[in-house]
């Protein structure tokens, strides 16, 4: 009897060691199906994306003079450049690029984008569509990724 | 001389010369990455976001205006 609850114990163990694992790596799992062309999609529109609310944010703390939102987006700028350029050039090399890293810099990307967004938008500016359609397309690309696009920009989730 | 030079050239006396080859040099051109800054996705990036965007300038600006 008692070695048959052991045994029961081990075989509950195990089956929820293999269902931690899966939940802790379902990114990566995703990640190893994520076509070339979709991650490149991805990060065109997210650099658009940038591009254009980085140009709002600008042209919003000119009008009012708002050095601070200013400098914020200036800040979250660099920041989602760097990653971009460095999932760009993985994705240049996808044969032997670490899928796991672009993914960690696909998200730092997009949740800088959310945070000029969301700094743009509480100051009355207005946020470019396309910049919802970047978070989106992330979303597809890297389930991960929504947890913290939607928290740095709510319009972000669906 | 550009690459697309060369190409264009070749294709050319291989039309006259034989053209199947032409054909089949037009469909090898066709599957070759292109040289342009293009062919690089991160040097796309690059060009789009620039280390000097308007948001720097901007700052600049206010930081002038501001007196900081």
């Amino acid at each position: 009897m008692r070695a048959r609850s052991a045994l029961l114990f081990a075989a509950v163990g195990i089956v929820a060691l293999v269902l931690g694992m899966l939940l802790l790596d379902g990114c990566r799992v995703f990640e190893s199906s994520v076509p070339r062309e979709a991650a490149r999609a991805a990060v065109l529109t997210t650099s658009e994306g940038v591009r254009l609310a980085s140009d709002a944010c600008a042209a919003h703390a000119l009008a009012t003079h708002d050095l601070e939102l200013a400098r914020k987006c200036a800040r979250a700028y660099d920041g989602a450049r760097l990653s971009l350029v460095t999932v760009a050039a993985g994705v240049d090399a996808w044969d032997t690029a670490d899928r796991g890293d672009l993914t960690c810099a696909i998200r730092t990307a997009s949740s800088e984008l959310g945070l000029i967004a969301r700094e743009l938008e509480a100051k009355g500016g207005r946020v470019p569509p396309i910049v919802v359609d970047s978070f989106r397309l992330v979303a597809e690309l890297a389930p991960c990724v929504p947890a913290d696009t939607a928290t740095a920009y709510p319009g972000g989730a669906r | 001389m550009s690459g697309l030079d060369v190409a264009l050239g070749l294709l050319k006396i291989a039309a006259t010369v034989f053209p199947p080859l032409a054909e089949w040099l037009a469909s090898v051109i066709a599957s070759t990455p292109a040289s342009s800054p293009h062919a690089s996705l991160a040097a796309q990036v690059r060009e789009i976001l620039p280390v000097n965007a308007s948001i720097h300038a901007a700052v600049r600006e206010l930081e002038k205006e501001q007196g900081r």
